[in-house]
This record gives structure tokens, sequence and C-alpha cells, in this order.
């Protein structure tokens, strides 16, 4: 199954020749009774990314989130901004209880 | 002496993507104030950057933003990183390394009001034994919010300023880096690029920009400066490939090609003649 984050925006105010890197880290999927889905079976793709003409963004897909991934690096000469709309997919083994599963997902950019 | 980079408090974003088109707001973090024994450095700008000796403090201020529509509890605190062959990747959540052990902030939880900021003072504090040699690690500011579009998913976003930090008596070395022969290759796609390798042989990282011209072409032609792009931060004793594409309409040659590349006060350049190899 897979859904989509909502919007992710880096907005880099730095101006000058500026690099930053957005990455990711996913717990396991854990529901309140039965085994968890690891983090090892989340995948994460950015998709299209959009921003300003100062920026070079470049997206890479991550198949496991169990470390943190780094999804998308960018390259400033401004002051620039590039958003994206992740797409979390997560591989449900198929003896798995039907529930509400809870898991953290971390972006970090620096 | 702007040095922020925000993320949404909440990018999940049905409310979000559903107001008017115009830019979200996020969390921003950004350092203040750079010290003047620093400022001929541009790293130093964008990041915590300092040479300190053994027992020595440093403080540096940052400003926490929240330009979000609601109030927002940030929290502010250091983690481990490291620099390496997959450029800066840092420790997954909280996990802690030498350098941001030694690092604390004075608060650890900002609550900031929609379109407020907040001054937090960043203190660094090396310790007697500490060993010397270049550390790294992040200063976070973070914000966590429930998914409004998926049941049970908790996202954190955090948004950070790196910290090169280099431990060792003395004042601040130079950066210091050597440029290898250039060569003309050709891309995948059939563009003529120009590499050359380019080591970090100083002690602190680099951040390193430059251009590269080319002259005395057929028919006297002349081109660029061409944009060298190389990674983000070359760590001391790494060497990596920076590389100038150039138009596919540049013809074979021969010609003189002169690469110069800046990294803080130091300046480096070479020169050769070179011939690109044909098209296929």
């Amino acid at each position: 199954m897979s859904g989509q984050l909502g919007d992710v925006t880096v907005s880099d105010q730095r101006g000058g020749t500026t690099t930053w890197t957005a990455s990711v880290i996913s717990t396991a999927f854990t529901p309140t009774a039965g085994p968890a889905d690891p983090a090892s079976n989340i995948s994460y793709a950015a998709g299209p990314l959009t921003g300003s003409a100062t920026v070079v963004a470049t997206a890479v897909n991550a198949s496991d989130l169990t470390g943190v991934s780094t999804v998308v690096t960018g390259a400033s000469t401004g002051i620039s901004t590039v958003t994206w709309d992740p797409t979390i997919s997560v591989i449900v083994p198929a003896d798995y209880a039907p529930g509400v599963y809870t898991a953290t997902i971390t972006h970090s950019v620096a | 002496m702007v040095a922020a980079i925000a993320v949404p408090a909440n990018p999940a974003g049905a409310t979000q993507t559903s107001q008017a088109k115009k830019a979200p707001g996020g969390i921003g973090i950004r350092l203040v104030a750079v010290p003047t024994s620093l400022t001929s450095n541009p790293l130093a700008r964008l990041y915590i950057i300092d040479h300190l000796a053994p027992g020595t403090t440093a403080l540096r201020q940052v400003e926490v933003s929240n330009s979000t529509r609601a109030t927002a509890d940030v929290a502010v605190y250091a983690a481990g990183a490291s620099l390496g062959r997959a450029g800066f990747t840092f420790a997954a959540g909280r996990v802690q390394d030498q350098l941001s052990s030694w690092t604390s902030t004075s608060r650890d939880v900002l609550r900031l009001q929609p379109g407020t900021d907040a001054l937090e003072t960043v203190t660094l504090r090396v310790p007697k034994d500490a060993s010397s040699g270049e550390k790294y690690a992040v200063v976070w500011a973070q914000v966590s919010s429930a998914s409004s579009a998926h049941r049970g998913l908790l996202l954190v976003n955090r948004v950070g300023i790196r910290m090169y930090v280099s431990i060792g008596l003395g004042g601040t070395p130079p950066p210091s880096f050597t440029v290898g022969r250039l060569a003309a290759k050709r891309s995948a796609t059939g563009a003529p690029l120009i590499v050359v390798t380019v080591q970090n042989s100083g002690e602190g990282p680099l951040d390193i920009s430059g251009g590269l011209t080319l002259s005395d072409g057929p028919g006297g032609m002349r081109g660029g400066p061409y944009p060298v792009t190389l990674g983000p931060a070359l760590a001391p004793g790494q060497s990596e490939l920076a590389t100038a594409v150039l138009s596919k309409q540049v013809p074979d040659g021969p010609w003189k090609a002169a690469i110069s590349l800046v990294s803080g006060p130091t300046v480096r350049s070479a020169t050769a003649t070179l011939t690109f190899p044909g098209t296929v």
C-alpha cells in the first residue's frame, strides 16, 4: 500500500552558493497487538521536485527507511525553495492483521 | 548574514496544500552572528565552524523561527553527524557523537507563536582531554505533529545548522588543497567534460567553488567561464573529482583550458592543452 505524505518544502534563505541534504528515517509500523512491519519494508519516493530557478535539486529514492537515507539534495546559487510531495510505500506481509499501525517518519534538512 | 532553511511544521497537508498557492510557512533556523576571526571564511556564514583548543568554550547565537499560522513547540538540540564518502550525513534522532555531546542549547524547547522567532545560545565546551581532529554535528530545530492525512502516522521535521569544528592547538589553519591534472572527457550524452581531481591537504573542511575558461581554440575561439561542480564539503585527506560540463556545441579542440578554484582565502589554478574525444 502507498500514500502521499503531503508537501515538504525546503526554503533556503542563506543566499550565495549553498548546498543542503534532506534525509528520511522511519520507525516500524507497529500495531496495538501482533508483529510490527519493519522500516525495511518502507520505501520513499520524492516524486517531482518543483523549485525556484536558483536551485538544482536531485531526488534519490530510498527502498529501506531503517537508517537515515538521503532523499533530496539541493545546490543553490541564491535564496531558493524546493517542494515535493513524497510517496511512502509499505510492503504489508499477507498474514498481517488489519488495524491501525503507528509509525514516526522524520525528515531532516541541513 | 541570513542562514536559514525552513521545513513546514506540518507537511501533512491537506490543510496546507488546500491553502492558496503562497509559500507555506515553516520552522527555520539560522546563524545570527559569526566571530570576526572567521569572517574571511564563507563557510562560517552557513555553518558553525571553528578551530578550538581543548578546554576552551565557544558560543554561537541562532535564531529559531516559526512562520506558520500555528503555535509551535520547537525542540532545539545538538546531535551527531559524520563526513565520509556519502558526504555529510546525520545521525538518527538524538544519537550523540563527541562534538554534539559537548554542545548544549540554553533551552530544550521553545514555544513560538505564529510568525515569531527567538534567539537561542549554543554553547560548545571542549573538554580538556579532547582528542584533536575534525568533528561534526548538527544543531537541530524540530517539530512533530500527527499526520492529518494518515491515521497513526507521526511526522517529525527538523532543520539544522551543521557544525564543523577542528580541535587542536594553535590558530585556525588556512584551507589547503591540491589540484591534479586536467582531463578532457565526454559524458554518456555526448557533452564535453573537463574533470580534475581535488584533494583536501589541509586540516579543515573545504567548500570549493570555481570556474573554467577555454582559450586558443580552433580559429582562436574562446569559451566560458563554465561553473565547476563539486560535492558539498570535502573532508581533510579526501579527494574528489571536480567537473565542468560544457556545451555540446564546443568543438573538439585543441583548447587551452584554465581552471580556478577557491575555498575561503585559498586559490588554486591549473592549465592544460586538451582535445575532447570525438563523438561516437
